[in-house]
């Protein structure tokens, strides 16, 4: 018997940065979404659905907020939807206000305003496991009282206490009618006197609830010594930068090769069941090597997320953030962009979103311009798949450095520097402003679960096989007709120098030949301006078409016969400088509300990417 | 007066008054600081130089400027236990 849904509760979970909110959210609905242990890394809203036995019940989680303001794109989220202002979306029955159980008079006033404002809420105070490893003890009863609402003690990582919010959820107390909701006891302009009033309110019930006050956390304290040590720690930084390029080339090749070596026995076997027919051709040529070229990469992806996850997650980054803002600053961006920037380095999406924790438009602005110079992981199979081709696997220093490692890196810096200097040229001249004030929570260091990792890691692969699914079939299906069309007669083997993939191709060719590219690259230039990596299989394509399979080595080798080394060089830099994502140049448009920021983007990086690709190749061919 | 820059890694001072633009010191509030409670200095933090504080039993990084917000009075330190026991009346 199914069980009678009597209707959806919709329930908002707020909480102040670095609450544990996303967490507590992934462990509530088992929904696939990022969390990290940073402050303000939530920024789109994210909708899950609780399994419950009668009620449905829909939880909603919030961008981190310390106030209901609108100082910020965040701030305005949270508060339009706590308010019901936001269109589409009806309001909530009840808010779960999330706080760091450690620090929660910190988060108090946030709770407060909530009280204000005449929403049906509870208090969650997450991390009570640490609360009680550090000493702390609170009195609920009496919190309870203050606060007038239910408060429970939970702990997103251990489990502790779920299971009677979860109840306390289903209970079904929140199903009636949603409350009247009202904004006349916030100020329309944050003034210092009324935070302040907040401030002493929550002074006064911490004063009253807090029994025993925790204690700093000795291993945090411990591990800061050395992470935050004035000559180590920076030393250190780098050292884990170096380790992480390093391990990329060196731990994903076994399992690259077992992906790779997957795909090569499908497309035997295609070709070995339906020998010399259309459909082998399409299915082995077109379709298997187009996506199994990119499919390879994944590992690598994978593994450079993982990095990126451990870090967030067990607080390092913050630090990171925080040893880095001088530099930051140098360049005339503020410590703020730091993690929409860093994020970039995973894809640029996610770090355009997280600009929203930006209060100054014209930073923000230059926040967004610059974020896909940052090597997105999307560049990463073009370079390793050119590096492999190009570069020989020799050790420098003794072993200590490898030259592959070496050009990647350095491919690395040379993105981020055209960041840094257009960031200093925006800044400096159409989106010059003051400085604004900066500071940054640093949380303790906290070992991050492995569910949160491994949510974190499957939504990140289920993303790069969407991507492949829609983008990359569709592009190397079209390919696979231009390059093998049209059939040659009877008795003449096909040649793709008479297909309209050539013809196609031979037209732009003039335009790209002093940057040392073909026509086939020319055409990989053109179908990955919708995706980086579109390239690889677009390659793939082109090269199997043409007869690869004979070929030993893969698509490396068939680079080698059909590039120089400088030609090779030269596509690697266009990489380092196109803006060749769909994606991306949609969500530009979409967070300035405009083409013109998109546009100038767009060509800003092309006219680099163009005028760098022509210097190296007529440099390097010259010197090779 | 004295502002949080002025003091010595590793010694705690209770803050007594605020200076400086409206919208910084409403942030400020915000993070938990308030006129009254007791800040230590943890470290200057290297490369960027910012001010590593403890208060409230949590952690903050702020530049020299948003420090120079911050009124503050020496704490003795033997004291420090007393005063934070009044604090929770």
């Amino acid at each position: 018997m199914t069980p009678l849904l009597l209707q959806t509760l919709r329930v908002g979970l707020v909480g102040t940065p670095n609450s544990g909110k996303s967490t507590l959210f992934n462990r509530l609905t088992g929904m696939h979404q990022k969390t990290a242990n940073y402050p303000g890394v939530t920024v789109e809203k994210k909708v899950g659905t609780l399994k419950a036995v009668e009620t449905a019940i829909e939880l909603i989680d919030l961008p981190g907020t310390y106030l209901l303001a609108d100082r910020t794109e965040e701030e305005k989220i949270t508060k339009d939807v706590l308010l019901g202002k936001t269109s589409g979306m009806p309001p909530l029955n009840g808010v779960l206000c999330v706080l760091e159980g450690t620090a929660f008079e910190k988060g108090l006033p946030l709770a407060l305003q909530l009280s204000m404002i005449g929403v049906r809420w509870a208090l969650v105070l997450n991390m009570n496991d640490e609360m009680k490893a550090r000493g702390g003890l609170l009195d609920v009863t009496e919190l309870q009282k203050a606060l007038d609402v239910p408060v429970f003690l939970v702990s997103a990582k251990t489990g502790e206490g779920l299971e009677e919010l979860r109840g306390f959820l289903e209970k079904g107390e929140w199903t009636a009618e949603a409350p009247l909701l009202s904004e006349n006891h916030l100020p329309s302009k944050m003034t210092f006197q009324y935070v302040l009033e907040l401030r002493r309110r929550a002074e006064r019930i911490a004063a009253r609830t807090l029994k025993k006050e925790p204690q700093s956390d000795p291993w945090t304290q411990k591990l800061d010594a050395v992470f935050l040590h004035p000559r180590f720690g920076p030393v250190i930084f780098f050292v884990l930068i170096w380790l992480i390029f390093q391990s990329l080339f060196s731990w994903a090749t076994p399992l690259m090769d077992a992906v790779d070596a997957f795909f090569s026995w499908t497309a035997g076997v295609v070709t070995q069941t339906f020998p010399k027919s259309l459909w082998a051709s399409f299915l082995a040529d077109g379709l298997i090597a187009g996506v199994g070229s990119v499919v390879v990469f994944l590992p690598q992806i994978l593994i450079l997320f993982f990095y990126i996850g451990f870090l967030e997650q067990s607080g390092y980054m913050a630090r990171a953030a925080v040893v880095m803002d001088e530099w930051m600053r140098r360049f005339g961006l503020q410590g703020r962009s730091f993690l929409p920037l860093l994020s970039s380095y995973a894809c640029a999406v996610p770090g355009i979103l997280a600009t929203r924790v930006i209060e100054d438009r014209r930073d923000r602005l230059a926040t967004i311009f610059v974020a896909p110079f940052m090597t997105c992981s999307a560049r990463l199979p073009v370079y390793t798949l050119l590096i492999t081709a190009f570069i020989p696997d020799r050790s420098l220093l003794g072993g200590f450095l490898n030259l592959r490692t070496l050009i990647f890196l350095g491919l690395y810096v040379l993105g981020a520097s055209a960041a840094v200097v257009t960031a200093r040229l925006l800044k400096s001249t159409f989106l010059r402003s003051i400085p604004t004030p900066f500071f940054l929570e640093i949380p303790p260091y906290r070992w991050p679960t492995f569910q949160s990792l491994l949510v974190f890691l499957k939504h990140r692969a289920v993303i790069f096989m969407r991507r492949v699914a829609k983008v990359i079939v569709l592009v190397t299906l079209v390919l696979w007709v231009l390059a093998s069309f049209p059939r040659p007669p009877e008795g003449i083997p096909p040649s793709i120098e008479q297909s309209y993939a050539a013809v196609l191709g031979r037209t732009i060719e003039p335009l790209i030949k002093p940057m040392g590219f073909d026509w086939k690259i020319g055409i990989g230039l053109i179908t990955s301006l919708a995706a980086r990596e579109v390239i690889v299989a677009t390659l793939a394509t082109l090269y199997h078409v043409e007869g690869a399979e004979a070929v030993s080595g893969g698509l490396q080798e068939m680079l080698r016969t059909q590039m120089s080394i400088a030609s090779g060089l030269s596509l690697l830099v266009f990489f380092v400088f196109a803006l060749q994502c769909f994606s991306t140049v949609a969500v530009v448009q979409r967070e300035t509300g405009g083409w013109r920021w998109p546009a100038f983007q767009f060509f800003y990086m092309l006219f680099l990417a163009c005028g760098f690709s022509l210097l190296t190749y007529q440099v390097a061919s010259r010197l090779i | 007066m004295k502002t949080l820059n002025d003091l010595p890694v590793g010694t705690s001072a209770r803050v007594c008054d605020f200076q400086g633009e409206e919208n910084v010191l409403c942030r400020l509030v915000e993070l938990g600081l308030r006129p009254g409670l007791s800040v230590k200095i943890v470290r200057r933090v290297p490369l960027s130089g910012l001010l590593d504080v403890e208060f409230l039993y949590s952690r903050l990084a702020l530049r020299p400027e948003q420090a120079a917000c911050l009124l503050v009075e020496e704490e003795v330190v033997p004291h420090d236990a007393a005063v934070k026991k009044e604090e929770r009346k």
